[in-house]
């Protein structure tokens, strides 16, 4: 797997018009070399669905919920178009104190041989500590960046589409919501990031209206409020499964 | 979840798939339920799922049950009232993949299903127009098209066509789309009042058709690498086939070239083994992808050819034998002049001014030209054919082959 440096990226992301200085100039600031997932044979257009599952301290009572909600939905995205043509790339991060990356970028597998982690197998999820959101999410807009450019190397162009299951509100900080916000409406308005959606596991210290008001903070197309039992945590997974790979879109 | 199915209960727990609208569950080993998504279920949908369960056996006993998974019984969620319908009861296929686990594999150079082959994948193409081509007869417009609605019947080499629920059917909308197969010509005309597209059998025909090159050839036709690079739904919207670089033979369309790497080497090569295997499936495509056609690939077979939508109107009616006759008459009336004049001109120097020496002049010019002529104003339709043929639509021309 090759690497991108994210200063690299973004120059060259600003000189093709796909990010503004402004934007570029907040990617930059904790500059690093990201793992870039290999668009170079595909026979169509990438789509990379990026996961960000909440492991602090206040999901344990639901962590064997979330540790099949997660496998659910992997197995979902297997049986969609856009996999079965070799073109959908996954990303996962895990977030309490600090970001945990599951795997970088990796293609699916319809017939389950690859690299992407499945939590039922292994012991990879345990809820503790705090929720570190917004430096989750600063991270992943890094990773992005850098696989945006990657594939315009390639000659192809690349779309994402953002997952966030979180049952409360960031309490560790460091990052600007307000930078978080400007650059995933910058790659919202060109088309680059095709849906965002939070899903709340609301609870007495997270309401629907606490969440409602982080999505418009951080800038997110959709808010999805579901409440914290085993049936609605297996359903928000359920949920952004279906936000990465949906093409079709539904007038309800 | 608990549902309700004509009176019985049953409890549904993982999904054997999931899509944009709702979820499909096993009910038993004929049966499966559509429940829809809860942000999707509205009134008008709840209404279109009675009216599709309600006209089941007439659907049914039109155009069979082999081909299509109509909503067969409404599904409720705890009581059996109009507000908690929540899906329906369809026709369980069993093992029946979707064409996205079929068709075409570029990149390993074959299909991803071992049984399949190109002769048998042009052979489904042409079924699978043929059954756009009867649910159209039956005033049935499919609407959202993708590989993923369109199952695979091995045993008959025919597709499966699902999601029947989301067709446009009458007064029903279709309320879905999928960017990558929606007609760019439906596209342009923007989204109704309700949000949605107001689709017609060519917008069909050109999904299908999307559907279908994709599964032959393992690329959607707006599919390419190019600098500048762009996707598949701009190039689909600027006219941008990959088929058009390839049938024009050129490397730039607009500024946007067409670039020589492993990838589109591999398109061009396939596309090109295709065409040369069958050349009229590949002039079909070109019609629809490069000269936005959006004619049925049946109506571009042989009307000789029992699958052609007109044949049993030609040989039944026995307007087949009114053509024949028309034919024989032509030939009759042009043909034996054009031998008798060059009889004349080859074998006698004195002609009779009656016109001939002008016609001579004519045919020593150019005598195909002058056949044509006279074929023309020697033989004259009878107004009654001429209003027969013009009330039912028909090009005598494209025919008989003569203009």
């Amino acid at each position: 797997m090759s690497s991108v440096n994210i200063s690299t990226a973004t120059k060259s992301l600003v000189k093709d018009g796909t990010l503004s200085q402004t934007a570029a100039n907040s990617l930059t600031n904790q500059s690093r070399n990201v793992q870039v997932a290999d668009v170079s044979m595909l026979y169509d257009d990438p789509v990379f669905s990026c996961f960000l599952i909440d492991e602090s301290g206040s999901m344990h009572p639901y962590k064997q919920n979330v540790i099949d909600g997660q496998s659910e939905m992997i197995q979902m995205l297997r049986k969609s178009h856009k996999c079965k043509k070799g073109a959908l790339f996954v990303v996962q991060y895990l977030f309490a104190d600090s970001v945990k990356v599951l795997h970088p970028f990796t293609t699916l597998s319809a017939n389950g041989s690859d690299n992407v982690i499945v939590m039922n197998k292994g012991n990879h999820y345990n809820p503790d500590g705090y929720t570190a959101l917004y430096k989750s999410l600063f991270y992943l807009l890094q990773d992005m960046a850098a696989n945006i450019a990657n594939a315009q190397n390639n000659n192809v162009k690349s779309t994402f589409t953002i997952g966030v299951i979180t049952d409360g509100e960031d309490n560790q900080g460091g990052i600007q919501p307000d930078e978080i916000k400007n650059i995933i409406q910058e790659l919202q308005s060109k088309g680059i990031i095709r849906s965002s959606v939070i899903i709340g596991l609301t609870n007495s210290q997270f309401s629907s209206s606490m969440l409602n008001d982080l999505k418009n903070r951080l800038g997110f197309q959709e808010a999805i409020s579901l409440s914290q039992d085993a049936k609605e945590i297996r359903r928000a997974f359920v949920l952004a499964s279906q936000s990465a790979v949906s093409s079709q879109a539904q007038n309800s | 979840m608990r549902i309700i199915i004509s009176g019985k209960d049953f409890t549904i727990d993982v999904p054997l798939s999931s899509g944009g609208e709702g979820e499909i569950y096993a009910i038993d080993h004929l049966s499966v339920a559509k429940i829809y998504h809860k942000q999707v279920i509205n009134r008008e949908r709840r209404l279109k799922v009675l009216a599709l369960c309600n006209s089941y056996q007439n659907s049914i006993s039109n155009l069979g049950d082999d081909s299509f998974a109509f909503p067969q019984q409404p599904a409720y969620e705890n009581k059996e009232i109009l507000d908690f319908l929540c899906g329906f009861s369809m026709q369980y296929f069993k093992n029946c993949p979707t064409l996205g686990d079929i068709g075409f594999n570029l990149q390993a150079s074959n299909y991803k299903y071992g049984k399949m082959d190109d002769n048998r994948a042009v052979e489904f193409i042409y079924n699978t127009f043929d059954v756009i081509d009867r649910l159209h007869k039956s005033r049935i417009i499919l609407g959202d098209v993708n590989p993923s609605n369109v199952l695979y019947n091995e045993k008959l080499n025919y597709p499966i066509i699902i999601d029947l629920d989301s067709a446009q059917i009458g007064q029903f909308r279709c309320l879905s789309w999928s960017d990558e197969y929606l007609d760019p010509l439906t596209q342009l005309q923007g989204k109704n009042l309700q949000g949605g597209y107001n689709y017609t059998y060519e917008s069909d025909i050109f999904s299908i058709a999307c559907v279908c090159f994709e599964f032959i050839i393992g690329i959607n036709p707006f599919f390419c690498r190019t600098d500048p690079s762009n996707d598949v739904i701009f190039n689909k919207e600027n006219g941008i086939s990959v088929l058009r670089y390839i049938h024009s033979s050129t490397n730039n369309i607009n500024g946007i070239k067409y670039l020589s790497n492993p990838v589109n080497d591999n398109i061009k090569k396939r596309i090109t083994s295709i065409k040369t295997a069958f050349p009229k499936l590949y002039n079909f495509f070109v019609s629809i992808f490069l000269d936005s056609k959006r004619t049925s690939l049946m109506q571009t077979l042989s009307r000789n050819d029992p699958r052609h939508p007109a044949y049993i109107f030609f040989s039944q009616s026995g307007f087949d034998q009114v053509l024949k006759q028309i034919i024989t008459s032509r030939k009759a009336v042009a043909t034996p002049q054009v031998t008798q004049i060059t009889h004349k001109v080859i074998g006698s120097f004195s002609i009779p001014d009656s016109g001939f020496s002008k016609i001579i002049t004519s045919v020593s010019q150019t005598s195909a030209t002058y056949a044509t002529t006279v074929s023309q104003s020697a033989f004259i339709d009878p107004d009654q054919l001429n209003i027969f043929l013009r009330n039912y639509g028909i090009d005598l021309s494209s025919i008989i082959g003569v203009n």
